[in-house]
């Protein structure tokens, strides 16, 4: 059995060495065959990186929402409104922010959030533009992992008393105060004077909105009540990350009660977590992504093509060779096996030239355009055994017409 | 050599190696089709999107309070500041504009309506002028009368419905007379849309339209309005376009640097977004193919090559009877550019094919007819392109051919 293997083994050491042997007698012929499959491995490469660069840049900015968190929302992420129901549903109330904090054990802390609508925020001459106003309680920090880099957050005491401060973010501060410190300083949100305690951490971007836009205050303080455009989320953190599910169930139910929804009536509210996020996402790219990788892999069909092409002349080429193997005591399962070989390491060389061909253009990619690309072992991995599967397959028939030759006639062939 | 001599003598050598010849032509094609297939999509996508899009009719134009396409939220609010657009900018516009031949008006919500017990949600209740029908594309009706001007001066509760309203309420009953309840409301059934079936998903016959006064007295009146304007003719649009903002502007009394603070939307704004939003994804997926298309030459090259050393004595003959470098280079060139077209043709074909079965598919899932028209120019396209791959391509292994000593030549076993 060893024996065997070894046998074997030796036998494909010896055939990758034949056909190493055979392109570099024909240095240019397997140069241009070896080249069609080169670009299409490259731009398969290439086209990966960048689908696996898009995919993970969305995947650490769902991870930078803070671990383990749980979202409460009216709406689910990328439902539409046309549907009537939808558009009437209304934010939580504090009722039901209570009734989650009483009757919820899994639920270790939860940060209600009121988005708020204003008109105009400013400090002397400087306005902000794009900043959204939360009104939220202390619970926001740990909940989403988020601190302050200067100064402090919002404490009970802020939030019980409704006190007029606020935390702003990086952009925030820069378009308030420029270098200056804004610590203690004053802005004025819609003609109310608050104090800035403190500056957050930067945060990045999130499906292309800035999270250094925020400014939070504590809940209830700007004395807004819109029930049309100033509505209540809360995103929530379990007791321990394993029972996320756990603490989504309890929040539901308890929330049905709230809201005495009947048996059959459908949720008017959506509980979601990272998950969701990530799912959707791959809902909505997959299969573009897959139609990009499927148009960038028609390349090296062709390439394939090519490989069948060059496999067949040469063994028509090497006929009389093939007919002094077979005399000599080779088998059909020798030649095919050479010819395999043969084709495999000309798309093998080729697939290892493309991925760095293609490793370098993912490169000039990340370097110089918006995308970011990124090679990923598995990937590489993929696109070398693709390569190798596309040899395979391409050399198989030239291959097997190379076996199937009868050996007078082959050695009889001029 | 004359060329029908080297283009007979090329054909000779592709039939001679039937299957070689048969797997060169296949990498061409496999390119060229999936090239054409991409550029008949795009092209199908484009027009599909031109031909929702420029429904509004291609000389009519709107005014409304905030663009078609708003990007931000900041935009929203900014435009969300502006002044609605009032009843009273109609009548101006209506007096004003006589570059115009029809302006009208409609006002749009969605609600739920209900016949007897059958609820139908989502529903767009437009107010309309009773012209709207004739604005833009004309939108005929199956049965029952248009909104008449009566109806609008007396605000009755009239409508004309959209079929997916008869499909949920009347099925096969007839639904003139009948009256259906918007927001508490009756409203009697007076005509039927012709239908229109669905864009993106989105249906076009979900619709009901009530006199513009119905609307307001149901509805709400605080809303500003769209006013939609034909132009006389197609030479008159940019004229009536622009009459109608300097009455606009008249009317808000607005400065000669200041912005307009309104727009005055066409079809085209909405396509030219598409456009540029999409443009960059065309030119990169139909490189990304033509990438298969070099390397279809790579292989043609390469075949020539062997063919060429192949056909070495051959050469070596024709040299020794007087055949010429020339001669020898165009024979080979031609050869290779004879596949290469051949490829190019087939791929025509096969392109065709694809591009009907994508088409196909597409329409499946956008539950709309849509088709992928393979362009005449693309066809042109390909063919020369095909050709020149095989041109360049051929050409080392042509001039390697055409360098050959026919002394070594001939003695080259």
């Amino acid at each position: 059995m060893l024996a065997r293997r070894r046998s074997t083994l030796s036998a494909m050491w010896e055939a990758i060495g034949m056909g190493l042997a055979a392109i570099r007698a024909y240095k240019l012929r397997a140069g241009l065959t070896i080249l069609g499959v080169v670009m299409g491995i490259m731009t398969v490469t290439g086209m990966s990186s960048i689908v696996a660069g898009l995919n993970q840049s969305m995947a650490t900015q769902i991870q930078n929402l803070g671990s383990a968190v749980v979202f409460v929302r009216p709406w689910g992420p990328g439902e539409n409104l046309t549907n009537e129901e939808r558009r009437r549903r209304r934010g939580l109330s504090e009722n039901e922010i209570k009734a989650i904090l009483e009757h919820c054990p899994s639920v270790r802390e939860l940060s209600p959030m009121e988005v708020l609508v204003y008109d105009t925020i400013k400090t002397g001459n400087a306005r902000v533009q794009a900043a959204s106003l939360l009104g939220t309680t202390e619970a926001f920090a740990t909940v989403h992992d988020t601190y302050v880099e200067k100064g402090r957050f919002l404490t009970t005491m802020d939030v019980n008393r409704g006190t007029r401060v606020a935390v702003i973010g990086h952009d925030v501060a820069e378009s308030l105060y420029g270098p200056r410190d804004p610590i203690d300083k004053e802005m004025m949100i819609d003609g109310l004077r608050f104090t800035v305690i403190g500056v957050l951490e930067r945060r990045g971007k999130f499906l292309g909105m800035n999270r250094d836009n925020d400014i939070l205050v504590p809940l209830g303080s700007t004395g807004k009540r819109n029930p049309f455009f100033n509505f209540m989320v809360a995103d929530l953190k379990p007791v321990s990350p394993d029972r996320m599910d756990e603490a989504a169930d309890e929040v539901r139910s308890v929330l049905r009660r709230q809201r005495k929804l009947k048996f059959l009536q459908p949720d008017n509210f959506m509980i979601f977590t990272q998950d969701t996020l990530t799912n959707l996402y791959n809902q909505i790219t997959g299969g573009i992504y897959m139609v990009m990788i499927a148009i960038s892999s028609i390349g090296l069909v062709v390439g394939g093509v090519g490989v069948m092409n060059i496999m067949l002349v040469s063994v028509t080429e090497r006929t009389r060779e093939i007919g002094v193997r077979k005399a000599l005591g080779a088998t059909r399962r020798d030649i095919l096996a050479q010819f395999l070989t043969e084709a495999m390491t000309l798309t093998g060389v080729g697939g290892v030239l493309g991925i760095v061909i293609g490793g370098g253009v993912a490169m000039l990619v990340n370097a110089f355009s918006p995308f970011p690309a990124v090679m990923q072992p598995t990937w590489v991995a993929i696109a070398f055994l693709v390569a190798v599967f596309t040899g395979l397959t391409f050399g198989l028939w030239p291959a097997a017409k190379a076996a199937r030759l009868d050996p007078i006639e082959a050695l009889r062939y001029e | 050599m004359p060329f029908a001599e080297a283009a007979r003598i090329a054909l000779a050598s592709l039939r001679a190696n039937k299957l070689r010849s048969f797997l060169t032509v296949l990498g061409i094609l496999i390119g060229v089709s999936s090239v054409i297939a991409v550029v008949a999509i795009t092209e199908g996508l484009d027009r599909y999107i031109a031909r929702q899009v420029l429904e509004l009719g291609s000389n009519s134009f709107s005014v409304q309070k905030m663009p078609d396409i708003i990007t931000s939220h900041e935009q929203w609010r900014e435009m969300n500041k502006r002044k609605d657009i009032t009843l009273d900018d109609l009548r101006a516009v209506r007096a004003g504009c006589d570059a115009c031949s029809e302006v009208g008006a409609a006002l749009f919500a969605r609600r739920t309506v209900k016949y007897g017990r059958t609820k139908q949600e989502s529903v767009q209740i437009m107010g309309v002028t009773e012209n709207w029908s004739r604005l833009g594309s004309v939108r005929e009706l199956t049965a029952g009368r248009h909104l008449i001007q009566d109806d609008e001066d007396r605000a009755r509760p009239v409508a004309v419905i959209g079929a997916d309203l008869v499909d949920a309420f009347f099925n096969t009953a007839e639904p003139l007379g009948k009256t259906v309840n918007v927001d508490g409301y009756e409203i009697r059934v007076v005509g039927v849309a012709v239908r229109k079936g669905k864009i993106f998903g989105e249906s076009q016959d979900n619709f009901i339209w009530i006199p513009l006064d119905t609307f307001r007295k149901l509805v709400g009146g605080r809303r500003s309005i769209t006013i939609t304007a034909q132009a006389a003719s197609m030479e008159q649009m940019e004229a009536a376009q622009d009459q109608a903002r300097v009455i606009m502007r008249v009317r808000r009394h607005l400065g000669f640097g200041e912005a307009d603070d309104f727009n005055i939307e066409t079809g085209e704004s909405v396509m030219e977004f598409w456009q540029s939003a999409t443009r960059g994804i065309y030119v990169v997926t139909i490189l990304v193919t033509a990438i298969s298309l070099v390397i279809g030459g790579v292989v043609v090259m390469n075949i020539m090559l062997v063919s060429v050393t192949e056909r070495i004595r051959e050469i070596g003959v024709r040299k020794a009877l007087g055949a010429r470098r020339r001669d020898i280079l165009r024979q080979f060139l031609v050869e290779s550019v004879v596949l290469s077209l051949f490829g190019g043709a087939l791929g025509v074909l096969g392109a065709a094919a694809l591009a009907f079965l994508l088409a196909l598919v597409l329409g499946g899932i956008m539950s709309t007819e849509f088709t992928a028209p393979v362009e005449p120019w693309a066809v042109a396209l390909a063919l020369i392109v095909s050709s020149l791959v095989g041109l360049v391509a051929g050409v080392y292994p042509a001039r390697r051919a055409a360098s050959l000593d026919p002394v070594e030549a001939l003695r080259q076993e």
